[in-house]
């Protein structure tokens, strides 16, 4: 069934140096990290160091939707690893992107991880995937 | 924007049944009783509180929260009172993860739109 955790990737037309840069600037970050199609993100910050922190105003259809997060590792440029926040997320969650060179530019993976709580992350058995697991067989 | 109401409505009605059932099931021994309740199917509170050799008002208080999250429902046959796991709100979570991951899939697509068809600014 399924796992807290989500993997996508991608592979873009660009150098991985020019890649990497936009998750850590924040007027690319308004052109990218949108919330829906046709929506729009009026502010964003971002201190691009580990340890910094980074905002993401986004714009919803009356209220603004704040995100946030802070940079847990940048390593130029194959990997950045930050944490992720928003009104709507229940619990602290992680987003790890890795960078590789490939023929026709640079594969973006990334991989966010939604805990139910610390407990849950730290105990990796007996975790959803158990349950999901029983109950899916239970059908 | 009929889309961005859409999306707002979705979320802001999703998030406090999603964290309900994030909640419930991020104790270990509720996420048990969930397991055993699935592979074994509805249980008496009583051989509930046995198996994991807990007391009625603990196991009662775990039932509570499971059911508060929609994961645990009460049925009655004759005189016997059962508690069953409830699919639904697993559902949820599928849906909830489908459209995360259609959200990064969008913000991916609108990277690579601006990596490859606009000027490089650099």
């Amino acid at each position: 069934m399924t796992d807290l955790s989500l993997e996508i990737s991608r592979v873009i037309n660009a150098p991985a140096e020019r890649l990497f840069n936009a998750w850590l600037d924040p007027e690319m970050l308004m052109k990218f990290m949108l919330p829906g199609r046709g929506m729009s993100v009026p502010r964003a910050s971002a201190n691009p160091v580990e340890g910094g922190r980074f905002d993401i105003i986004m714009q919803g259809s009356e209220n603004e939707i704040p995100h946030h997060g802070i940079y847990k590792k940048i390593d130029p440029h194959s990997q950045l690893v930050f944490t992720w926040q928003s009104p709507f997320s229940v619990d602290d969650s992680t987003v790890t992107l890795d960078f590789k060179p490939v023929e026709g530019g640079t594969e973006l993976t990334l991989h966010h991880v939604k805990f139910a709580s610390p407990e849950a992350r730290d105990n990796h058995e007996g975790g959803w995937t158990s349950i999901l697991g029983a109950l899916d067989a239970a059908i | 924007m009929p889309k961005t109401q859409l999306f707002t409505h979705m979320v802001e009605q999703n998030t406090s049944r999603l964290s309900d059932i994030l909640k419930a099931a991020s104790d270990p021994t509720r996420r048990a009783i969930l397991t055993l309740l699935a592979q074994e199917g509805a249980m008496r509170v009583t051989d509930l509180a046995d198996h994991y050799e807990m007391s009625l008002n603990s196991v009662s208080k775990h039932i509570k929260v499971l059911e508060k999250a929609g994961l645990v429902s009460r049925k009655t046959i004759g005189r016997v009172h059962l508690i069953e796991v409830d699919m639904e709100p697993v559902q949820e979570i599928d849906r909830w993860f489908n459209q995360l991951r259609s959200i990064w899939d969008m913000r991916l697509e609108a990277l690579d739109n601006l990596m490859t068809k606009e000027p490089d600014n650099d």
